[in-house]
C-alpha cells in the first residue's frame, strides 16, 4: 500500500463518517468568528427605537426627507407605512408588497431609526432646540436640515440597499428625498479600539457604554435627540502634516489612540502634564482638549460613519445622540469653533438635527405616542 | 408578519369564544365570525372614482373548506372577487371569479397583483398611501369577517384597470 492511497482512504473515510461532526464544527466556527452573529435580527418594536444603543453596523445610509405637507395626517400615514416596512425588513421578512422579497431575507442587524426635524417637532409641540450657527461652519444647502431622518444601518450592504429602496418607494407619495448620506465603519471590535476616522484617529473614546450611562446621557425617557453633520476632510493639506504633527493636533497617539500623556485609549488625559521645556504635553488647542466636556453630564454618544464618495469628497458623517443637544453637543461644538488645531483640515459642510421619537409597540408605528 | 398572524389568531380565538356565548342561530348568522386568518392585507393606493385591488394571504386552519362568496367595503360602489386569466388575444385580463374564492382545509389562498384579488370599482374617496381600509368578507353561510388593510403605493402589476390615468401624488 502506497502512502498516497492510504492518505486518500483516510481522508475520504473521515469526510464520509464525520459529515455531521464537520457540519457542527463549521457552525461553531462561524459563530465564533462572528459570521453568524452578523446576520442577527435586531428587535424593531420596543419602548425605544433601535439604532441608538445598538452597536453601530458596518454600513449606514442617512436619508433626509421633506414632507410634501407638514400635517398630522401626512405624518401619520407616512409613519404607518414606513414603520410597517421597517418592522418586517429588520426581522428578515419582506415588506408588504415587496417587489424583491428575496432581498429581505438576511437582516444583517438592520435597524431603521426615525427622526423628526424642527418643522415636525413644532407641529407636534415637541421640544427640539434650535441649532446655533458655528463660525467655522461652511454649510451647503444640499446637506441642510430636513423634516425627517431615516438612519438605516446594516452589516450587509445589499440588504441595506433593498431596505432603503423599499422605504423610499413608500415615502415617495408623501415626502421628497432631499439627500442620502452613506457611510461605513471598520468591522466592530476589529482592533478593540473605537472606530477610526479617515484621518486614522480613534473616534468616540468617551462614549457612554453601559446602560446606566445611556440612561444618564442619551435617553430622555424613551426619546433622544440627534445631530448629523457632514465634516469634510482636506486631505491635500493634511497629507503634508507629519505623524508627530498629526498627534499633536489631536492630542493622542495615533497607533494606540492613547492620550499623549497615557498608554491606553481609555486612559484619562493629564492636561496639566508638561514636557522638559515646560510646554503642555497635550496642547490646549488640540482637538481632544477642545472637544472634551469635563462637566458632569456633558458627554454624548458619537455614532458616526466615514464617507468617501468618488468625486464628492471624503470625511466623517458625525452622528451624535444626546439627551439635550443644547446642553451636551452645542458647548463642545462652540469650543471647537472657537479654537481647535484640527479646524485647518476639516470643515462642516452639512448640519441637520432631529428629535428621535419613542419606539413602536407591536402592531403600532413609530411616532404614535408623539402624535397622540 | 409573524406578529400579525399571531394577533389575528388571538382575535380569532376571542371572537369564536364570544360567538359561543351569544349562541348564534342559523337564521341570524353572527357578524365577525372568523373563518380565516388573514395575513398581510393591503390595498393599492388609487384616486376617487378609480378602481383598485386588495391583496392578502388567506389561511384556513380548519379541516373544512372555507368559501368566500363576496366582499364589500364602504370605500367603493362595487366590490368583486376577481381572478386574472389569459384572454383570447393572449393578454392577461381580470374577470369576476365565479362562485367566489375557496380556501382548502389547512390550506391558504394568496391574493396578489396579477392573480386573485378583491376588486373595488368606483371608489367613493381617494385611497391614500398609509390610509387604512375596512373590508368585510362574506362566507357561504352568510356569516362575515372584517379585515383592516393598509393602503400602499404600488406601481407594479399595472393591470388594465389602472392604465389610463397617470400616477398622481396624494
Amino acid at each position: 500500500m502506497t502512502p498516497s492511497i492510504g492518505r486518500r482512504h483516510l481522508v475520504t473515510g473521515a469526510a464520509a463518517l464525520g459529515g455531521l461532526a464537520v457540519g457542527a464544527g463549521a457552525h461553531e466556527l462561524a459563530t465564533r468568528s462572528g459570521a453568524a452573529e452578523s446576520n442577527q435580527a435586531i428587535d424593531f418594536h420596543g419602548p425605544r427605537q433601535a439604532g441608538v444603543q445598538t452597536p453601530p453596523q458596518l454600513y449606514a445610509s442617512l436619508v433626509g426627507l421633506d414632507l410634501h405637507a407638514v400635517t398630522r395626517d401626512a405624518l401619520t400615514r407616512l409613519m404607518r407605512l414606513l414603520s410597517d416596512d421597517a418592522a418586517r425588513l429588520t426581522q428578515g421578512a419582506p415588506a408588504l408588497a415587496d417587489t424583491e422579497p428575496e432581498m429581505a431575507l438576511a437582516p444583517g442587524r438592520l435597524t431603521v431609526t426615525f427622526g423628526f426635524g424642527p418643522r415636525v417637532a413644532r407641529l407636534l409641540g415637541l421640544d427640539l432646540p434650535e441649532m446655533p450657527a458655528f463660525k467655522t461652519d461652511a454649510l451647503q444647502d444640499r446637506w441642510r436640515g430636513t423634516d425627517l431622518l431615516l438612519q438605516i444601518g446594516c452589516d450587509d450592504p445589499t440588504t441595506l440597499s433593498h431596505a432603503q429602496r423599499v422605504l423610499l418607494k413608500d415615502a415617495d407619495p408623501l415626502a421628497r428625498l432631499v439627500w442620502v448620506q452613506r457611510g461605513f465603519r471598520d468591522a466592530a471590535g476589529a482592533s478593540g479600539l473605537s472606530m477610526r476616522n479617515l484621518m486614522g484617529q480613534v473616534d468616540g473614546t468617551v462614549n457612554p457604554r453601559t446602560p446606566e450611562e445611556f440612561d444618564a446621557l442619551v435617553w430622555s425617557g424613551n426619546t433622544t435627540q440627534v445631530v448629523v453633520r457632514r465634516i469634510e476632510i482636506r486631505f491635500d493639506t493634511w497629507d503634508r502634516v507629519d505623524r508627530r504633527g498629526r498627534e499633536f493636533t489631536i492630542g493622542r497617539t495615533l497607533s494606540t489612540g492613547a492620550p499623549l500623556t497615557g498608554k491606553d485609549e481609555f486612559d484619562t488625559p493629564d492636561f496639566a502634564a508638561t514636557d522638559a521645556a515646560g510646554f503642555p504635553v497635550i496642547d490646549p488647542a488640540s482637538h481632544m482638549r477642545r472637544a472634551r466636556g469635563d462637566a458632569k453630564g456633558a458627554q454624548f454618544l458619537r455614532r458616526g460613519f466615514n464617507y468617501d464618495d468618488p468625486g464628492d469628497g471624503a470625511g466623517l458623517l458625525f452622528v451624535a445622540f444626546a439627551q439635550d443637544l443644547r446642553r451636551q453637543f452645542v458647548p463642545s461644538q462652540q469650543r471647537i469653533a472657537e479654537l481647535d488645531l484640527l479646524n485647518r483640515w476639516v470643515s462642516t459642510i452639512g448640519s441637520a438635527h432631529y428629535l428621535v421619537p419613542s419606539g413602536a409597540r407591536p402592531n403600532d408605528w413609530v411616532g404614535h405616542d408623539e402624535l397622540d | 408578519m409573524r406578529l400579525r398572524a399571531i394577533v389575528a389568531a388571538c382575535a380569532a380565538t376571542f371572537m369564536v369564544a364570544g360567538c359561543g356565548t351569544s349562541t348564534p342561530t342559523k337564521t341570524e348568522p353572527a357578524a365577525g365570525t372568523t373563518h380565516l386568518t388573514v395575513v398581510d392585507p393591503w390595498v393599492k393606493a388609487a384616486a376617487k372614482s378609480e378602481m383598485t385591488g386588495a391583496f392578502a394571504t388567506l389561511k384556513n386552519e380548519s379541516s373544512k373548506a372555507v368559501h368566500i362568496v363576496s366582499a364589500s367595503s364602504d370605500i367603493a360602489m362595487m366590490t368583486e372577487l376577481h381572478e386574472v386569466v389569459t384572454g383570447a388575444d393572449g393578454a392577461m385580463v381580470m374577470q369576476p371569479k365565479e362562485n367566489g374564492f375557496t380556501v382548502e382545509p389547512n390550506g391558504s389562498l394568496v391574493l396578489e397583483p396579477g392573480s386573485f384579488h378583491i376588486m373595488f370599482m368606483q371608489l367613493h374617496q381617494d385611497l391614500r398611501p398609509g390610509d387604512q381600509v375596512k373590508i368585510t368578507l362574506t362566507f357561504e353561510d352568510t356569516s362575515t369577517q372584517e379585515v383592516t388593510a393598509l393602503v400602499k403605493p404600488f406601481t407594479g402589476a399595472d393591470e388594465k384597470y389602472n392604465k389610463k390615468k397617470k400616477k398622481k401624488k396624494m
